[in-house]
C-alpha cells in the first residue's frame, strides 16, 4: 500500500459504505441501454436488453462465456452498433458514434499493448491522438506510470514484462485520457491466483481515488463479488438479475443465479400450505416437510418449487437436532480445503448435498468420517424458495 | 519420428538437388571460363565480367531491368498490401470469393496468355510500348504474391491491437499507419523483394509488352544466345542468379522474423 492510498483510507470506506445511486429515483444514469439487441445473422448475442449504470459505480457484467456480456460492452465501446435499441452516455446517444470519438476506454483481455512502443510511448499514444501539447503528454504518462508504480519500466518494450507488469501498462494506458467510463474486459483472467486477489482490491481502491466509473467484464463470480458494488447476471443475451453482491448470493431470483453464483443444494418440492409465516414444502428428500421463511415469493398450493440452501447455512450432526429441517443421511465424500471442510452427505432419496463448515478450531478428538450416518439442518431463514 | 540416415534418402537427395541446380551450376562455373569456347574449360579467370562491364547493350539492358524492377515492386507492393488488408479484414462481403480469385488468378494464369493479353490492351488503349508498359505489366502480374504474403501475416495479426488504437482516439486510418503498419512492415518488405526478384527475371511478359528501348536484361541474354552462347551471357547469368538469390533470401528472412515476432507476444 502506498502513502496515498493510506491517507486516503477513511475516505475510501466512507465513499462504500454510502455509496448507492441505483436506489435515488432522482438519480440519473451515466450509462443507458435502452432495449438493446444485437444479431450476429441468426445468432442473437444480446436479446431486448435495458440496464442503468450510475456514475462511480463499479459495474460488472457477470455470466458464463457467450452469454452476450463481451457484446454488451463492445456496443458500449463502439465496436458493435446495436441491431435494435440504443445505448446513451451521459444523455447523449451514442449511435453511429465510431469508437475513437467515445469518450470511453477499454481495456483488453489480451491487454493489446503495442509490441513495437515502449511502456511510455503505449500509455502516450491516446493523448497523441487528442494532439496533446508535449509537455502535457510527457506529464500526464508521468503521472499514470506512478499511479501503476512502473517509473522505472518506462523504456521496455511489453515484450520484457511480466505478465502483472503487462495488465499494469494496459490499465495505465486505458486511464491516461481520463474516460468518463473504464470498460475491463476479464481484466484478471491472465494472472494467477495471488496476483489476481492483490489486484482486485488494487483496481477497487483505483476506481474510487479516480473517482471514475468502471464497467467490467467477467465469467469468475469471485471476482465479480470482492470487487462490484452491483452485478448484472447475464445469460442467452438477457439480464437474469441485476444486484449488490450480497443480494445477489442470499436473495437470487432464480435457479440459475443460484446456481452461477457460488455453490448451492436445490430440493425439489411442492408447496403444502402456510403454516406460522412459513411456507411449508414438501419434497421426497426429508420425511416431514420443510418450513421456509421467504416473504419475497408468492405460491400457489401445490405448485413446484425448489427449496435452495447454501452449503455452509447447513449444519452437520450426529444425533437427530431439535426443530425443523433435518435431511438424513451418509457421508460420502470429505473434502478439506484448510479452512474449510465440505461433506457430500448422499441422502435416502439418492440426492446428495453439500455441506461446508469453517474449521474454527485446530484439532476434533471425534471427526465426522466416511460412512456414518448423519444429519443435517438448516435454519428456516437460511432457505430460498425458487419457483423459477 | 526417427531421421536415420539411409542410403536410399542420400542418394534421392543427391539426385534431386542435382537435378534442379546441376544446370545453373555450370552456368556459374562456365563463368569464370578462360577459354572463348563455352564448352571447352580453359582455367579459370574473371575476364568475361570485365567484358560484360565493358558492353554496352547488356549494361543498359541491366539498368533497365533494375528501374522496371523497382518501381514495379513498388507498386506491386502498394495494391497487394491493400488487397491484402481487405481481404482479412472485410470477412463477409458479397462477391469475396470472386475477388480472392482474381486477385490469385495472374499466380496461375499461363504468362503467355497474361502477356498476350496485356499486349492486346496496351495496343487497344494506344499506349507506346516501352518502359511503363513492362512496368505496367509487372506490376499486374507481381501485386498477387505480395498479397500472398502480406495476407498470411495479417490472418494472425491480433486485431484487438487495431481496436486498441482507435479506442483510444486513433481513425481507422492513423491505427492502420501507426500500429498494423509497422508490425507488419517484415512481411510487406518480403512481399517487395519477392516481387523485385520476380520482375527482374520475368522474360514472356517483358517480351509481349516491351517495345524498342526499353530490353530488359532477361530479354537482352535471350537475343544473344540465340546468335550464340558466349562466356560473357554465363557472366550475366550469374550476377542475375546472385541477385534473384540475395532476394529471395533475404524475402524469406523477414518472413521468418515476422513469424517470431508475433510468437513472443
Amino acid at each position: 500500500m502506498n502513502d496515498t492510498t493510506r491517507a486516503l483510507r477513511p475516505a475510501i470506506g466512507a465513499v462504500r459504505r454510502s455509496f448507492s445511486p441505483w436506489t435515488d429515483p432522482q438519480a440519473r444514469p451515466l450509462i443507458r441501454f435502452e432495449s438493446v439487441t444485437k444479431r450476429f445473422g441468426e445468432a442473437v448475442a444480446v436479446e431486448d436488453l435495458s440496464l442503468d449504470i450510475f456514475e462511480r459505480e463499479f459495474f460488472c457484467l457477470l455470466g458464463p462465456s457467450g452469454c452476450g456480456k463481451t457484446t454488451l460492452m463492445r456496443m458500449l465501446a463502439g465496436f458493435e452498433e446495436p441491431t435494435a435499441g440504443r445505448v446513451l452516455l451521459a444523455g447523449q446517444d451514442l449511435t453511429g458514434v465510431p469508437p475513437y470519438r467515445r469518450p470511453v476506454n477499454m481495456m483488453f483481455q489480451s491487454y493489446a499493448l503495442f509490441p513495437h512502443m515502449s511502456v511510455a510511448d503505449n500509455i502516450a499514444y491516446g493523448l497523441k491522438q487528442d494532439r496533446l501539447p508535449r509537455g502535457e503528454i510527457e506529464a500526464r504518462v508521468e503521472e499514470m506510470l506512478r499511479l501503476v508504480q512502473l517509473e522505472k519500466l518506462a523504456t521496455r518494450r511489453p515484450d520484457q514484462l511480466s505478465g502483472g507488469q503487462r495488465q499494469r501498462v494496459a490499465l495505465a494506458r486505458a486511464l491516461a485520457k481520463r474516460p468518463k467510463v473504464l470498460l475491463l474486459d476479464e481484466p484478471l483472467g491472465a494472472l494467477d491466483k495471488k496476483l489476481r486477489e492483490e489486484t482486485q482490491f488494487e483496481l477497487m481502491d483505483l476506481q474510487v481515488r479516480l473517482g471514475m466509473t468502471f464497467l467490467v467484464v467477467t465469467h469468475d463470480q469471485e471476482e465479480a463479488m470482492t470487487m462490484s458494488d452491483r452485478i448484472a447476471v447475464m445469460d442467452h443475451g438477457r439480464i437474469v438479475q441485476v444486484a449488490t453482491p450480497g443480494e445477489l448470493y442470499e436473495q437470487p431470483r432464480t435457479r440459475f443465479v443460484a446456481e452461477f453464483v457460488g455453490d448451492i443444494n436445490i430440493l425439489e418440492g411442492k408447496v403444502a400450505g402456510m403454516e406460522e409465516g412459513g411456507w411449508r414444502v414438501e419434497t421426497p428428500h426429508a420425511s416431514q416437510a420443510l418450513t421456509v421463511f421467504d416473504p419475497d415469493e408468492v405460491l400457489g398450493h401445490g405448485q413446484p418449487v425448489a427449496v435452495a440452501v447454501r452449503p455452509e447455512k447447513m449444519t452437520i450432526h450426529r444425533q437427530r437436532p431439535q426443530g425443523p429441517n433435518v435431511l438424513e443421511g451418509e457421508v460420502w465424500d470429505i473434502g478439506y480445503l484448510g479452512d474449510w471442510t465440505v461433506y457430500r452427505v448422499h441422502l435416502g432419496s439418492g440426492a446428495v448435498v453439500r455441506v461446508s463448515c469453517a474449521n474454527a478450531s485446530r484439532f476434533v478428538a471425534d471427526p465426522i468420517t466416511w460412512d456414518e450416518r448423519v444429519f443435517v439442518a438448516f435454519a428456516p431463514d437460511a432457505a430460498i424458495l425458487l419457483s423459477r | 519420428m526417427a531421421r536415420r540416415f539411409t542410403w536410399f534418402n542420400a542418394t534421392s537427395l543427391t539426385l534431386g538437388f542435382a537435378f534442379l541446380y546441376l544446370p545453373i551450376l555450370l552456368v556459374v562455373l562456365y563463368s569464370f571460363n578462360a577459354s572463348q569456347l563455352v564448352t571447352v574449360w580453359g582455367g579459370f579467370s574473371g575476364r568475361w565480367y570485365g567484358a560484360l562491364l565493358r558492353n554496352d547493350a547488356l549494361r543498359e539492358a541491366a539498368w533497365v531491368t533494375l528501374r522496371v524492377a523497382f518501381l514495379s515492386a513498388t507498386v506491386a507492393t502498394f495494391l497487394g498490401t491493400l488487397a491484402a488488408v481487405a481481404l482479412t479484414r472485410y470477412g463477409r462481403f458479397s462477391g469475396r470469393t470472386l475477388f480472392t480469385g482474381m486477385i490469385y488468378a495472374p499466380m496461375v494464369m499461363p504468362e503467355v496468355i497474361t502477356g498476350l493479353s496485356l499486349l492486346l490492351l496496351f495496343v487497344a488503349v494506344g499506349l507506346d510500348r516501352g518502359f511503363w508498359t513492362v512496368t505496367i505489366a509487372h506490376t499486374t502480374f507481381t501485386m498477387c504474391f505480395v498479397t500472398v504474403v502480406v495476407q498470411s501475416r495479417l490472418i494472425t495479426f491480433d486485431r484487438s491491437l487495431e481496436e486498441a488504437a482507435m479506442d483510444l482516439g486513433a481513425t481507422p486510418l492513423r491505427a492502420f499507419l501507426s500500429v498494423t503498419l509497422p508490425l507488419i512492415a517484415p512481411a510487406v518488405a518480403a512481399g517487395f523483394l519477392l516481387a523485385f526478384t520476380l520482375s527482374m527475371d520475368d522474360l514472356v511478359i517483358a517480351s509481349f509488352t516491351s517495345g524498342p528501348g526499353a530490353t530488359t536484361l532477361p530479354m537482352r541474354i535471350y537475343s544473344q544466345v540465340r546468335l550464340g552462347v558466349t562466356p560473357e551471357i554465363n557472366a550475366a547469368a550469374t550476377l542475375l542468379i546472385a541477385f534473384v538469390t540475395l532476394g529471395v533470401t533475404a524475402a524469406a528472412l523477414l518472413t521468418k522474423r515476422a513469424a517470431q515476432t508475433q510468437a513472443r507476444l
